[in-house]
Parts: C-alpha cells; sequence; structure tokens
C-alpha cells in the first residue's frame, strides 16, 4: 500500500463513496477518507460498495462527526502507514511537525463534546475499526476517569454494583494500595 | 452486546461493547485499574480476565528502556496495551524531593532497583531505591559503605589497591517472602570472587559475609573469577543469587550460588566446552544459559537448560548462529547485540540489537525468530526486562 505510485494515488483519490447512516442519509466521501476504517477498506477490497455502504450502526449525526475526523486524517494516513510501533514516530514527526500540531489542535477540538457523543464516537470507531480515533476518544475517556473512585464511576456512568458486601471488601482488601 | 438501547439520553458506559471497555481499560495504569475492580462483577471480570491485572501467575509484561546516566520514559509492552501498566518514567521517584539522580540497575519479580546518586557523583553515593513501579511504593536503602576505591577519596594516592564492587543484585520472590535482600558483590585482584555485603528489608542493614572470603577454602583454592566481560550475568533460582563465574582450576564456567547471608554455598560446573556464558535466566522452573565461544566474534550461540540442578545435567538446547539470529555472519556481543531475557513461562529467548535498535524473541519451541519491537532515534541501548507483582508491601512504605 504504502508503495502505492503517484497514479494509483489520482485514482484513490478521484474514487467516491457513498455512506449510508442509519437514518438512510447518504454522505459522499473520497476513498481515501473512507479507507482509514478498515471494515470500509475490506468492503472496497472485495468490491462490495457499489450502490452505497450502508451503516445501520451509525447515526447521521455521528456519521458526519467521524467523516469529519477521517477527512483531516486521511492526509496523514499514507505517513502513518507500516509504524503501528509509537516507537517509530520519531523520525515521522520530524517529516512534518507543523501539520501534526495542527492535526493534534483539530483533535482537541473534536474531543469536545457531551459525553453521549464521546460514547457514540467509540462505538462508532470501534465497528468502522478505525484505530486513531479508537484511540482518541477511549483515551480520552481514560483521563476523564483515572482519578475518580469507584464511587463516583459507578455515579458518573449508572452502573449498579452488583458485587456483595462481603466481595466488595475483599476486593478492597486486595488492592487497598490503590485506594491511596 | 445485548443492552437496553436509549435508556435515556445519558449513554452508560456499561452499555459499551467489552471491547470498546477494554479499550477505555487498556488506557489505565494498575492503580486505578486495581481501585476499579470494585465497580461491579463486570469491571471486576474484565479487569481481572482480560487485563491479567491477577496476582499470580506473575508473567513478563515488557521491558523498560532506560539505563546508566539515561532518561527513562519509554516501555516496551508485549501485551500489546497502548499505554503501559505502569508509569515507565518513574515520575512518582523522580518527583520526590529527597531523590537526586537515580540510575536502573535491574528488576526483579516486581521489584525495580535503582542506584541513587547525587547529580554530580559518578557512584550510587546515596545508596539504592527499591520500588514497586505497580504501586507506586518505594524504600530507600543506604550505601553498603564500600566504594570503588579501597582507601579514601584520594584517586591520586598511590598505594591504592583497585577493588571493584558490583552493582547492587536484587532478590525477590513474592511467593517465598516478602523480603526482599540486596547483594553486592567485592571482587579481588583478577576480578576474583572475595566477599559479598548483603542488605536484607528484614534487618533493614547491610551485614558483611562473617568469614573473610565468601567461598569457602576448597574452593577459593580453586580460584573463582568474575570475568568483566559478563559481570552482570546473575539470577534468582532457587532463592539464591546465581552468579557467573570462571573456575580457573578446572578451566570452565562455574555457577556460584550466593544465599541469604552472602555465602556461596552452590557451585555449579557450566556446560563442559561451551565457551562463556552470556546470560542466566530462569523459565518455567528450570535455569537456562546462553553460551558464546567467543563474544566478540560471535558466529554462533548456545542455549542450555540445567535439567538436573543438583547432578549438575545441562542439556544443550539449541544451537543458533549468527546469521539465523541476526541476519549476520559475525556479532560482537559488546557492541552488536545483548541477550536480554528468557520469559518465564514461554520459551522465548529476547535479544537486543544495537545497530537497528531491534528487540527481537527467539521461540525455542517453534524454533522461530520473531521482531518483537524496534526502539525509535533517542532511545537508549538499555533493556531491563519487567514482571509486575501488584501487591502492596508493608516494606515499600513510602508513597507518591
Amino acid at each position: 500500500m504504502a508503495s502505492a505510485g503517484s497514479g494509483d494515488e489520482k485514482a484513490a483519490a478521484a474514487a467516491m463513496i457513498t455512506l449510508i447512516s442509519s437514518d438512510n442519509e447518504k454522505f459522499e466521501v473520497t476513498e481515501a477518507t473512507a479507507t482509514l476504517s478498515q471494515t470500509i477498506r475490506h468492503m472496497i477490497e472485495d468490491g462490495c460498495t457499489d450502490g452505497g455502504v450502508p451503516l445501520p450502526n451509525v447515526t447521521s449525526k455521528i456519521l458526519a462527526r467521524v467523516i469529519e475526523y477521517c477527512k483531516k486524517h486521511a492526509t496523514a494516513a499514507a505517513g502513518e502507514e507500516g509504524s503501528s510501533s509509537s516507537f517509530s514516530d520519531a523520525a515521522f514527526l520530524e517529516v512534518d511537525r507543523a501539520f501534526l500540531e495542527e492535526l493534534e489542535e483539530f483533535d482537541d477540538a473534536f474531543l469536545e463534546v457531551d459525553r453521549a457523543t464521546l460514547f457514540d464516537l467509540i462505538l462508532a470507531a470501534n465497528y468502522l475499526d478505525i484505530k486513531g480515533l479508537l484511540n482518541l476518544t477511549c483515551q480520552k475517556v481514560a483521563d476523564s476517569v483515572k482519578g475518580k473512585t469507584p464511587e463516583q464511576i459507578r455515579e458518573m456512568y449508572n452502573i449498579v454494583n452488583d458485587l456483595t458486601p462481603e466481595e466488595e471488601a475483599e476486593i478492597r482488601r486486595e488492592t487497598q494500595w490503590a485506594f491511596e | 452486546m445485548d443492552c437496553p438501547k436509549d435508556k435515556g439520553s445519558e449513554a452508560t458506559v456499561a452499555c459499551l461493547p467489552d471491547d470498546a471497555l477494554e479499550g477505555i481499560l487498556s488506557r489505565l495504569r494498575a492503580k486505578p485499574l486495581s481501585r476499579f475492580k470494585c465497580v461491579s462483577k463486570g469491571w471486576c471480570g474484565l479487569i481481572a480476565d482480560r487485563l491479567c491485572c491477577c496476582k499470580f501467575p506473575q508473567t513478563l509484561a515488557g521491558f523498560f528502556n532506560g539505563g546508566p546516566g539515561e532518561k527513562y520514559g519509554d516501555f516496551i509492552d508485549l501485551s500489546g496495551r497502548p499505554v503501559p501498566l505502569v508509569d515507565p518514567t518513574f515520575s512518582f521517584l523522580t518527583k520526590a524531593p529527597d531523590i537526586e539522580k537515580i540510575v536502573l540497575l535491574g528488576s526483579c519479580n516486581g521489584l525495580v532497583l535503582f542506584g541513587h546518586r547525587r547529580v554530580s557523583d559518578t557512584y550510587n553515593s546515596l545508596g539504592y531505591i527499591v520500588c514497586n513501579p505497580a504501586t507506586e511504593q518505594w524504600v530507600t536503602v543506604p550505601s553498603s559503605g564500600w566504594s570503588t576505591w579501597d582507601d579514601g577519596e584520594d584517586e591520586e594516592n598511590q598505594g591504592d589497591v583497585r577493588v571493584e564492587v558490583l552493582d547492587a543484585y536484587l532478590i525477590f520472590d513474592p511467593s517465598v517472602s516478602p523480603h526482599f535482600q540486596l547483594v553486592q558483590v567485592q571482587l579481588g585482584a583478577l576480578n576474583s570472587l572475595e566477599e559479598a555485603h548483603n542488605f536484607s528489608s528484614v534487618t533493614g542493614a547491610w551485614k558483611r559475609h562473617e568469614g573473610r572470603s565468601i567461598v569457602d577454602k576448597v574452593w577459593s583454592k580453586c580460584g573463582i573469577y568474575i570475568d568483566s566481560t559478563n559481570s552482570s550475568v546473575g539470577c534468582l533460582f532457587n532463592g539464591m543469587l546465581h552468579l557467573c563465574s570462571y573456575c580457573s582450576s578446572e578451566a570452565r564456567n562455574m555457577i556460584v550460588g550466593i544465599d541469604g547471608e552472602g555465602k556461596a554455598s552452590k557451585f555449579i560446573c557450566g556446560p563442559e566446552n561451551c565457551g562463556l556464558i552470556v546470560f542466566m535466566g530462569q523459565s518455567q522452573g528450570l535455569l537456562y544459559c546462553v553460551s558464546v565461544k567467543d563474544p566478540f566474534e560471535m558466529t554462533e550461540l548456545s542455549i542450555w537448560v540445567l535439567e538436573d540442578y543438583d547432578a549438575e545435567k545441562w542439556i544443550l538446547n539449541h544451537n543458533l548462529s549468527s546469521s539465523q539470529l541476526f541476519g549476520r555472519m559475525q556479532c560482537s556481543l559488546i557492541s552488536d547485540v545483548d541477550v536480554v531475557a528468557i520469559h518465564p513461562y514461554h520459551g522465548l529467548v529476547f535479544f537486543f540489537q544495537y545497530r537497528d535498535m531491534k528487540l527481537i524473541s527467539y521461540d525455542m519451541d517453534r524454533k522461530e525468530v520473531h521482531d518483537v519491537c524496534t526502539l525509535g532515534h533517542g532511545c537508549c541501548r538499555f533493556v531491563t526486562p519487567y514482571v509486575p507483582y501488584f501487591a502492596e508491601s508493608a516494606l515499600l512504605a513510602k508513597k507518591r
């Protein structure tokens, strides 16, 4: 993929894919944008995108946000290819620092959403298999919960504590160090 | 997932598919993760089962990157977590007001040993720090009082005899005792094994082994020497620190087991005609060693297993060529590659190639070489294996 010639890239950029949300709204995007989703990439490879790609798990509101993310990141995708390990990012950073800074600002602004939207984005990123978006959204939630107590977590996310008092006491005994 | 949809406008995290919840949990460190076991049965199950946050068996989680004089910050995670379970920058230590400069020396079953020194010093003038990066607890260990020079601080002094003090080894096995020990070995002329200092967290003090020599009379006549090229070859096995040495009278490798008293109480001959032992480690309850004929121009490497500890019966497990492992006919164990670890439960031996900063593993069962990861520019050459231990220790009293 990384070695695709410029002719192929132009052809890929010209090819358009239609994505259809659960509420039947159609979004036309370039193949380069759409293939940030591994799920859609596989569909394209299997040649089953004619007539549009129905995404019954994603609403138009969320799909619009996901596309916004993919458009912005599609240009950076070529550089990211082949660098699955975070340790090899150093060389990549040198390539276009300014662009990456802009991307970071975009990501920060992108995450300024309410909790329900953030969860919907995680679900969509998970379903569409968009690694970068999943990473970004999960990290946002992880950062917001890391300093919290179990009680606060239950309250934040409406989780019913189904542990018996004995079970909870036992876990607390084992993990006392984690509460200090 | 079959969870009720649209129960009001506020989505609940519990209704995220396990994959997504796991995605969030896999970005949390050991501390909040352990705390969140009390949220609910579902969270407890996910954290305990899928994230391996259980107490036993302790397994190899990955490698810290950083060593003498280097910064810390990277962790090579073998579990594939996007964020390591522990803070690899050790900020809970470096931010502590009473800690000056720390140097990563090694780790043993969940505890990590640092040398502690003033910024201007080149040796561990302030002693040591033992920490558990998972619980972020730590304790200082005073200096043993030994310095690299036998007699005072004046390096110009003609009468000084150079005595090399090897860095301390950490001994900790939570399945045996909650206490840890440090062992410091002193070498005499020609690197002969002379004395050992032992620090025990039971007494909180250093103790010199009572006999003048840690090696008893019979063995001291044989001459037990530590080769300076493999001075750091040591591992915990059967509750004893096992150090690799060379026995001049037998003209072969000799593995010396130093007990909790700082006495050499076990001598095991190395495999016959094996060359030089350059690594020792334990896996699945057996002691393994890696040997080479020539550490400077290594063309092949042998992996041995001590099948019978008491009978000193070594079995040659694998003979591997440098080209097979590293893609080169000849390598130097000083400047090209290093043997860094053996997996405690799987038949994997890890090597680090300096040339391309790549960590590779050799699968002894499948006889295959695999790339683990490549470190980026600015990373250092030292990688330290880490096996987490998620339990509180009253001995590591200090907290962040």
